[in-house]
């Protein structure tokens, strides 16, 4: 569709597509989301957006445009406080909660000093676990007081065909 | 329209799907002549020199999702399966033979992909095929279910 903008929640692994109503606001988004029961109990003031990848979060009288804002993460955290373990060294950094696992990694990977060759991937839980969609934003992690999340940074493992 | 087609539109339909086609990863490549039950989708390629943008899988989808599709490189210019000099190489740790790449492909849309092969171990091409079918898969059970409700 022509107007619609993909947005991410917090919290939720799901991206759901919105179509765009004429001079639409990030405030007036966020209202509707709200009136239509996408972002529980919680007032509109309580809500943040920011796009995919960008560092700045815009503010609620921002108009929003489908070219512009193809890709937003609305949240109730500002940021999100990751910390990455990687053979047994933690570090940690404030994202925005749109920020992609993508971005994560090669964070961690300039941080740990990897080989750019290396094929890294991020799990959750342990350095056993599923690695995770690199287009997931790291919001999608955190549920609201907790904005804070720790990944695994792992080398991929060689599939044997 | 037939069960098993009205079923794979309703998954290409979906979100998870459709998030990969916003994100040009994929999506449904037209084409004269592709009639039920094939369908040829588009994955992008990696960038490498002298390699395609893009590389088009052939699914048979017969009984979708009942039955696990089968799958292949295709020429969509010749209309016949890739060349085997053009099919993709890995990185020396996925092989690269047409019939392995269309069972693991078939089989990642059976069993739900992640669980066989995990996604960001393979190169590009089949990461991203992989990507696809087990999002695909995710959907089935309960979108079988919905259908088959009617």
């Amino acid at each position: 569709m022509k107007n619609e903008i993909n947005v991410h929640f917090g919290g939720q692994k799901e991206v759901c597509g919105f179509e765009l109503a004429e001079q639409e606001t990030v405030g007036s988004l966020i209202k509707r989301l709200c009136k239509e029961g996408h972002l529980g109990e919680f007032k509109p003031e309580e809500w943040s957006i920011c796009v995919e990848d960008s560092d700045e979060e815009l503010a609620h009288d921002c108009h929003l445009e489908p070219g512009k804002h193809k890709r937003i993460h609305i949240s109730r955290c500002k940021k999100v406080e990751v910390s990455v373990i990687f053979n047994g060294v933690t570090q940690s950094h404030p994202f925005r909660p749109g920020t992609t696992l993508r971005n994560v990694i090669q964070w961690a990977r300039d941080k740990f000093t990897v080989d750019k060759k290396e094929k890294l991937v991020l799990r959750l839980d342990s350095p056993e676990s599923e690695p995770l969609d690199p287009d997931s934003h790291v919001g999608s992690y955190v549920s609201h007081p907790h904005c804070h999340v720790t990944f695994y940074l792992t080398p991929s493992v060689k599939i044997q065909g | 329209m037939r069960l098993d087609q009205g079923c794979f539109e309703e998954h290409v339909a979906s979100r998870p799907f459709q998030d990969g086609v916003a994100r040009g990863y994929w999506d449904i490549a037209p084409r004269d002549g592709v009639e039920w039950p094939y369908a040829i989708i588009w994955i992008d390629a990696p960038s490498r020199p002298n390699s395609p943008e893009r590389l088009f899988l052939r699914f048979h989808l017969q009984d979708y999702p009942a039955k696990g599709p089968t799958a292949t490189l295709w020429d969509l210019d010749k209309n016949s399966q890739l060349d085997l000099a053009k099919w993709p190489k890995g990185d020396g740790d996925v092989a690269t033979h047409p019939t392995n790449l269309a069972q693991t492909v078939a089989g990642l849309i059976a069993t739900g992909g992640a669980e066989r092969y995990q996604i960001s171990t393979a190169p590009r091409v089949l990461n991203t095929a992989t990507a696809m079918t087990s999002r695909l898969a995710v959907f089935l059970p309960e979108a079988w279910q919905f259908i088959a409700a009617f």
